[in-house]
């Protein structure tokens, strides 16, 4: 069984540390979100996780066929071309680009550039909306098309374990809605490995297997399915406002 | 009457193309990496002297000579990427690593000028070919091929460019590095490799403008600091990064000083580009071009 | 605010003119005055390039420019319409610091490598301009003769003498008044973050513009005795780069944002291209200046002065400062 594993993980951002021994699991197939209040420290998990901070320690690493690969120390795109891949907080599209150059970009790694035509139709029938504007500068495209951008590129480079970054953050709730529903039917269709960090429980709970509530920097619970989640405290004390 | 117009404003054409291949690596280099390189033309000049080199101790084309010379000159770039990285980005703050590199670069261009003096002497250098003295007729427009050639050479190099930044992965991901370098590493780039790269082609841009150049006319070490003016002209007026713009901007500041040449006097020509600076400068320094 | 100018430029000013003048009596070859002229000159554009480079950030590439159009302002008035030198000097100032106006309106909106380069482009528009004038002199330039000397001075060089040493420690006083006060505080603020000094109700672009007028008009007067002491002004040499590369290489030398930074840079870097120049050729002196510049913004950002504080202690609290 492939899975990524973060073990307790510290990291601090000059000398304020903010992840106090974080542990998760992340299962092949599984879809996991990371629930966490603002400033929790829940961005800096996936950072670490890319190897996009360098002032970290622990231990993160990926077994894959009983082998066991450390990524704590890579560098960031030696860990994509691995097949693990991050949508960041803020989109962060190539502004001046248009939407095909965006997502051909996504398939710059070595393993992804074969399927490049394929991935593009796979990504263009999931969001047909990207189809639509595939000419557009990408700048020019409303919030909910650029997450949409923003996932497809990611799925670009075929990834097997895809981290997604607040995905609802900034979007209508309709569209939030919408994306979910459409990371839901990636992890059926591509057996996607997902690690998704959010604020907005009600919606990502429905795509969830399971998940960790993240407290100042330290992992405060761990719920291992969708009730269980559900019926936590912590949950509806910090989530739904149910004291 | 119309004839002279006509001339000029062809002979500014021509030289408007080789102005384009002068301005159009400082466009990657400052406009895509945000490298204030302002020894830019003095690299130019020192490609044509190496050319120069070439041609009178080998005997060889100059075309061809530069040829050779663009890897020299694409390693050095290369390698001057990965020193100013480690000096000026990974340590300082972009604004304070900015001013510093200008200054920097404000010292190099210096030096190099120093150095071909030094070398070279200070007498104006040529390199003549069998078809330099060749004129073509057209009606009443003579075009000579000392002045054709180089423009077909620079239209030949600006589409090369245009090709490689939109069509290739390399030239792409070099687009994507300039535009957030953070979301680069993220589609699984070294933005570190890819700003290397980008640099190379900068300098080889740089080496063979100087060939071109010094086919065109002859060239002394003093002109980098001339040049100066045209190429950031051209360069921000072309609306930086982008080989096309670049291009038509080269065509605009060439048939400006070919018809200042004709009808002011070529004493006024190098200050139409340092005006036109000022200009754009002043008025739209985000230039004409910027997608 | 008046007392405060009265104690760090009058009395000081009556003080070093008193030394200068003691100076000229007791030394009585003449090279020793042309070597002291090149230093003091060199530590007034190094002095009026601080203020604006040193303190903001921008740099100035231009300085041979502004100092040219001081000259050629002076000898100008001086000749044509035979002013008195003060008069020379101040309009001197004047016009430099017009055209610093007008270059601060163009181009410091903007990212700062354009003011840059804004800078080359008016130096170089200038030098055109002047080699286009007959009545500037165009390339072959103007020949001076020197009025005779007057007492109490023996030579007229004496006499330049002490009127560059007056220059440069105005350029040098001013410089420390702006960063005494709470104008440097402002050009620190704006150096740090220009957003940020923003929102907090600096007036940044003002502030921006106040520094590049006064740099440049003391870099016009630095220019004004220059005539005289060249003896042949003309565009190439006023203009060229040498002269201005060397007053901001000893900003760089010395130490930027700082005082004195430019005055020890200016001694350091004079004193070298005085032996250099008597050596070798000048494109020698051009490299070897363009060495030190990649030198000391490689490996000494801060100049000496960073050098020498790097190397102190950190500084404790006094004691009633200590919380």
């Amino acid at each position: 069984m492939n899975k990524l594993v973060v073990n307790n993980l510290k990291a601090s951002y000059q000398s304020v540390q903010v992840l106090h021994d974080v542990s998760l699991t992340l299962h092949e197939g599984e879809t996991v979100i990371l629930l966490g209040t603002n400033g929790n420290g829940k961005s800096t998990v996936m950072k670490c996780i890319m190897g996009m901070l360098k002032s970290c320690s622990g231990e993160i690493y990926l077994e894959r066929d009983g082998q066991r690969i450390d990524l704590l120390g890579k560098k960031t795109h030696d860990i994509v071309n691995m097949g693990i891949t991050l949508v960041p907080e803020g989109r962060r599209l190539f502004p001046y680009l248009t939407v095909k150059e965006n997502l051909v970009l996504g398939s710059y790694p070595h393993h992804a550039r074969g399927d490049v035509d394929e991935n593009l139709d796979y990504c263009y029938e999931i969001f047909p909306r990207l189809k639509e504007r595939h000419r557009q500068i990408s700048n020019t495209l409303s919030g909910g098309e650029r997450q949409m951008l923003a996932i497809a590129r990611s799925l670009m480079s075929k990834p097997e374990i895809l981290l997604i970054d607040e995905a609802s953050m900034g979007l209508a709730p309709v569209i939030v809605r919408d994306v979910m529903v459409q990371i839901g039917r990636l992890k059926d269709q591509r057996k996607l490995s997902i690690l998704l960090t959010e604020q907005n429980f009600n919606q990502a709970i429905k795509i969830a297997d399971r998940g960790y509530i993240i407290v100042h920097g330290s992992i405060s619970y761990e719920g291992k399915n969708k009730d269980e989640l559900m019926g936590n405290d912590l949950v509806k004390k910090i989530f739904l406002g149910i004291e | 009457m119309i004839d002279v117009i006509l001339n000029t404003i062809v002979s500014g054409i021509l030289i408007g193309g080789f102005y384009a291949a002068c301005a159009i690596g400082l466009s990657i280099s400052f406009g895509m990496l945000r490298i204030p390189n302002i020894a830019h033309p003095g690299f130019i000049i020192a490609g044509g002297f190496l050319t120069y080199y070439f041609n009178k101790t080998f005997g060889l084309d100059p075309l061809l000579a530069g040829l050779l010379i663009i890897p020299i000159f694409f390693a050095f770039g290369f390698l001057l990427y990965r020193g100013y990285n480690r000096f000026f980005e990974s340590k300082r703050d972009e604004r304070e690593g900015q001013m510093s590199a200008l200054v920097l670069f404000f010292g190099v261009l210096m030096i190099i000028e120093a150095l071909l003096s030094v070398t070279f002497g200070v007498d104006f250098r040529t390199v003549t070919t069998p078809w330099s003295s060749i004129v073509l007729h057209f009606g009443s427009v003579g075009i000579c091929l000392r002045m054709a050639v180089p423009f077909l050479c620079s239209v030949l190099m600006v589409c090369i460019l245009y090709l490689y930044f939109s069509k290739t992965y390399l030239g792409l991901v070099i687009q994507a590095v300039a535009q957030d370098s953070m979301a680069a590493t993220l589609i699984g780039s070294d933005p570190r490799f890819a700003k290397s790269i980008a640099f190379g082609i900068s300098f080889s841009t740089a080496a063979y403008a100087g060939t071109l150049f010094v086919c065109l006319v002859p060239v002394e070490p003093s002109l980098g600091m001339q040049f100066l003016g045209r190429v950031f002209s051209i360069a921000i007026l072309g609306g930086l990064g982008s080989p096309l713009g670049t291009a038509v901007a080269g065509l605009i500041v060439g048939i400006t000083e070919s018809l200042t040449t004709a009808y002011i006097g070529s004493s006024w020509t190098l200050a139409v580009s340092f005006i036109l600076l000022l200009i754009i400068i002043a008025v739209k320094p985000t230039g004409l071009f910027r997608r | 605010m008046m007392k405060k100018v009265s104690f760090e430029l009058i009395i000081p000013g009556i003080i070093v003119a008193c030394i200068g003048l003691l100076i000229a009596k007791l030394v009585s070859g003449i090279y020793f005055f042309y070597v002291c002229y090149a230093i003091l000159q060199m530590i007034a554009l190094a002095a009026a390039w601080n203020i604006l480079g040193g303190y903001t950030g921008y740099v100035n590439f231009g300085i041979g420019g502004f100092f040219a159009a001081g000259a050629y302002t002076s000898i100008v008035l001086l000749k044509y319409y035979e002013v008195n030198f003060l008069v020379a000097i101040l309009a001197a100032g004047t016009v430099s610091g017009i055209l610093g106006l007008l270059i601060g309106y163009l181009s410091i909106r903007v990212r700062g490598i354009y003011f840059s380069i804004s800078t080359i482009a008016v130096s170089t528009i200038l030098q055109m301009v002047v080699l286009n004038t007959p009545f500037l002199g165009g390339a072959k330039g103007f020949k001076i003769i020197r009025p005779p000397a007057f007492p109490p001075f023996s030579n007229y060089i004496e006499f330049l003498f002490l009127l560059i040493l007056l220059i440069s420690f105005f350029a040098v006083a001013v410089s420390r008044l702006i960063e005494k006060s709470w104008i440097g505080r402002s050009f620190l603020a704006i150096k740090d973050s220009e957003q940020a000094a923003e929102t907090s109700g600096v007036a940044t672009l003002k502030l921006k513009i106040l520094a590049t007028v006064v740099s440049c008009a003391l870099m016009g007067i630095a220019g004004a005795p220059y005539p005289y002491f060249i003896t042949l002004l003309e565009p190439y040499s006023a203009m060229g780069l040498t002269l201005g590369t060397y007053a901001f290489a000893a900003v760089f030398v010395g130490g930027r944002g700082c005082w004195f930074g430019p005055i020890i840079g200016a001694v350091l870097l004079g004193g070298l291209q005085q032996s250099v120049t008597v050596m070798i050729s000048s494109e020698w002196n051009i490299l070897v200046v363009g060495l030190v510049i990649i030198a000391f913004v490689l490996l000494a950002p801060n100049g000496v002065v960073g050098l020498l504080k790097g190397r102190k202690k950190p500084v404790l609290l006094k004691k009633k400062d200590r919380v």
